[in-house]
């Protein structure tokens, strides 16, 4: 865990006046901890990583009073002790950088639950505010908190809340300019876990009676008695073996005794000690009233029903972001068409004015065209995520998931992985079990992602009659997720063999979510894909271009310039409204692409090419093809373009048929050529921006490496099965 | 009228039946998970309904809604009341 800032013991440097305090703000995952942050941020915040549940840490700003606050979101645990990466780095955060404030931000409709994570926060210590948020959903099924009696029973300030609408913001941040104490209470665990506890404080202070822990002693000893893994590998390393050998001891008398261990003891006593709090504070209605949310969810996962709302829900989604985002998409790829129209009348013919035109605007307009496709997508789950339903489609889908070896929760990033691979990698953050991440992530590109699409668009144009081409591309989506239920399946059995995790996935209640949190969501997902436009794709972009640009001699362009000049000249010198003008003019044209064309011939792009042919022909490829896959490797959306350049067809011209009609003269292509193409697209090594996307949420070059690896094996088997297959039996 | 109170674990349990948790019969992962959400032993848990593809269970504790896959829920012990107030029958006798 990397440290944010070096902080000595003590906090005393925040109380000068002009130091940030810090804020942490924890709790249960829907507790409203993001919308709380973002209420509170606004738009000043470092969205470093991936939103959602986060396992980095997302810092804002804000100020209030004339007092400046550093405000940290950790990730949303349900408990403190060591379960997984969530709990341990929100643990960590507080009991290492210790902010100067812990916001708690607990659901008040689902207090009993929420308050055992604020248990464990108040045992350990830290300057805790409760802030009791949805208070309006509590009040809405009828339960009355006496928030004032919970916070002296606590010893701790309350402040009831509706994160969503800002009620109750004023009055938190009030209360965290008053640096509320560090919390006091101490559960009472029975007298045979508090004889243990005793017993393994004493001996640690006579042990090692300088030792400075993290967490407290008593702190320290419960969660000992709790086999929490990571107080255990501190302990071992501060103190000797004897101390585990008590608790162990221990532990095995109260599992004698009582018949069940320690650890459901405390969890046990917890409770308990927070029922004693919720018959002092809380006034609820009987217990069976039937909520709107349970309303909802009876015609939404009825047996009958459940499957085909949920089928329409994801529909609905796609159809919405391909519908409704095809005209500002067309509106953009006129925009950029224009703009490289612009530079390339103003600059003289130049290598600058060719990076510009060519590897910035042609390169990165082609990732930000599909924009307003991938806004839309990422609005609608937003949405669906924000209201609740992701979780109920996580429900039904949980038991493919499963049988695929993965989890219900993998759904979405898969789902995601239709528009882009990047935020969907990074939406694998949700599943706690490592391997199900892995195998997740592995599959992801398998979704083609909306890159892909213009190159099946054109393929399939070219080469198949418009009635039928539609029903190609969804073959080629249907495949892609077809291999990727066979390979998640094969990965999890064989790869990454191991414990699934348990499926214990809270429903939240539906909310209706506001409109602001639903754009803020969706626009921290589209930000990451239009960084990724910005640095990777024109990364690559330019390196391409160099890569196709250079070198720039081949045998025969002196001629070449020399008609074109020559051409040039004769048709100036002719009237305009001659007709031979408009003939030479339009030679030179031809003649400006064909030397384009060769150029990329014996450019460095183009001598790989030619290269990697020998495995290409036995694909039906040749090194045409061959340079636009290399081009792919960088960015898919990039393969048209490259082919408009092989083939000699203008940057402007690409959409229209001019590139469909110069594929089909092309004499190695024909539809089962195409097809096996669109496969090779389809299964081939992820772009670049995914790769990295990987190595970063993996945290290793191995799996970058092996989807590298398993991704050409497949492409390159499957095609060659195809192609071969589909020349014997005589397509 | 007898009110006895049959041991079973928590994916036998029918939609709409409520029931006690009385043991917790794994360890590891698992366990901690079902601790931290509540589930612990004396906890009433209702059994809401069963996933459309009949996996998982969703049950309600402590007032919110849990998504379990039955091959977990297997493990939670649990004490279901025999008489239950919606199916009683009139009295034959």
């Amino acid at each position: 865990m990397r440290r944010m800032k070096n902080r000595t013991n003590g906090d005393t440097a925040a109380d000068r006046t002009d130091h940030a305090l810090v804020v942490a703000i924890a709790g249960n995952p829907n507790a409203g901890k993001t919308t709380l942050f973002n209420a509170l941020t606004g738009a000043r915040q470092h969205v470093g990583n991936w939103p959602g549940v986060t396992v980095e840490k997302k810092e804002g700003l804000l100020e209030h009073n004339g007092r400046s606050l550093t405000i940290v979101d950790l990730p949303g645990t349900y408990s403190l002790t060591a379960y997984s990466m969530e709990e341990v780095i929100a643990r960590d955060y507080i009991v290492n950088e210790r902010p100067d404030v812990v916001v708690n931000i607990v659901d008040a409709s689902n207090l009993e639950r929420n308050l055992y994570m604020t248990v464990q926060l108040l045992e350990m210590g830290a300057p805790v505010i409760l802030a009791l948020n949805m208070i309006d959903a509590a009040e809405a099924a009828g339960l009355r908190i006496d928030h004032e009696q919970l916070g002296a029973l606590l010893g701790v300030p309350v402040v009831p809340m509706v994160a969503r609408t800002g009620k109750g913001r004023v009055e938190l941040l009030d209360e965290v300019l008053k640096r509320p104490p560090a919390a006091n209470i101490r559960v009472p665990y029975g007298h045979d876990i508090e004889a243990a506890i005793d017993r393994i404080i004493r001996a640690m202070q006579k042990d090692n009676p300088a030792a400075a822990l993290p967490l407290d002693t008593r702190v320290t000893a419960i969660k000992l008695l709790e086999n929490d893994s990571v107080v255990e590998k501190n302990v071992r390393n501060t103190y000797s073996e004897n101390i585990l050998t008590i608790r162990d001891r221990h532990c095995e008398k109260i599992e004698q005794t009582h018949g069940d261990d320690a650890e459901t003891l405390i969890v046990d006593r917890r409770y308990g000690y927070i029922s004693g709090l919720m018959r002092e504070v809380v006034a609820r209605p009987p217990l069976d009233k039937r909520t709107v949310t349970d309303r909802i969810d009876a015609v939404l996962t009825d047996r009958a029903l459940g499957l085909p709302i949920f089928f329409f829900a994801v529909w609905a989604t796609f159809h919405l972001t391909f519908t409704l985002g095809s005209p500002p998409m067309h509106w953009l790829d006129a925009l950029f068409g224009w703009l490289g129209g612009l530079v390339s009348s103003t600059l003289p013919d130049s290598l600058l004015r060719s990076v510009i035109v060519d590897a910035v605007i042609g390169g990165v307009g082609g990732v930000i065209v599909f924009l307003p496709n991938i806004l839309l997508l990422f609005f609608a789950i937003a949405l669906l995520e924000d209201t609740g339903y992701m979780a109920r489609a996580a429900f039904i889908m949980d038991r493919v998931m499963h049988r695929l070896g993965l989890h219900g929760k993998s759904f979405i990033p898969l789902l995601i992985g239709f528009g882009c691979s990047v935020p969907a990698i990074m939406a694998t953050r949700t599943l706690e079990n490592n391997k199900d991440r892995i195998v997740t992530i592995l599959v992801t590109p398998l979704m083609s992602c909306g890159a892909r699409l213009p190159v099946y668009t054109l393929l399939a144009g070219a080469f198949f009659a418009p009635a039928a081409a539609g029903n190609v591309i969804f073959s080629i989506y249907l495949i892609g997720i077809l291999f990727a239920a066979f390979l998640a399946r094969l990965y999890r059995a064989k790869l990454l063999k191991g414990d699934q995790t348990p499926f214990v996935m809270e429903l939240p209640p539906y909310r209706l979510p506001t409109l602001k949190s639903v754009l803020m969501h969706c626009w921290e997902r589209a930000w990451l894909y239009l960084k990724k436009a910005g640095t990777v794709i024109l990364g690559i972009a330019i390196i391409l271009w160099a890569l196709m640009t250079f070198p720039m001699n081949f045998p025969g362009r002196e001629k070449m310039e020399t008609e074109i000049a020559r051409a040039q000249t004769r048709a100036e010198k002719l009237g305009e409204t001659d007709p031979r003008r408009a003939r030479l003019l339009d030679r030179v044209d031809e003649l400006d692409h064909e030397m384009a064309s060769q150029q990329l011939l014996h450019s460095y792009a183009g001598r790989t090419g030619r290269a990697l042919e020998p495995i290409l022909k036995p694909i039906g490829f040749n090194w045409k093809t061959g340079i636009a896959l290399i081009a792919g490797f960088a960015a898919k959306e990039v393969i048209v373009s490259t082919m408009g350049t092989i083939y000699s067809i203008g940057e402007e011209d690409t959409g229209s048929g001019k590139l469909k009609r110069a594929l089909r003269r092309d004499p190695i292509f024909r539809p089962l050529t195409a097809y096996v193409l669109m496969l090779f697209v389809l299964l081939t090594v992820p772009c670049m921006a995914t790769l990295a996307a990987i190595r970063r949420e993996t945290n290793s070059w191995t799996w970058p490496a092996f989807s590298l690896a398993y991704h050409t094996v497949l492409a390159w088997t499957v095609c060659f099965v195809v192609y071969q297959g589909g020349r014997l039996i005589g397509l | 009228m007898e009110n006895t109170a049959t041991m079973t674990t928590l994916n036998l349990v029918p939609p709409g039946r409520r029931c006690v948790i009385r043991k917790i019969e794994v360890r590891g992962a698992l366990r901690r998970r079902l601790l931290d959400m509540g589930m612990a032993p004396g906890a009433d848990v209702e059994v809401i309904r069963v996933a459309p593809l009949g996996d998982p269970i969703e049950i309600k504790i402590k007032g919110f809604l849990l998504s379990i896959r039955k091959e977990d829920a297997v493990f939670i012990h649990v004490e279901m009341d025999l008489h239950h107030a919606q199916d009683e029958k009139p009295d034959k006798r």
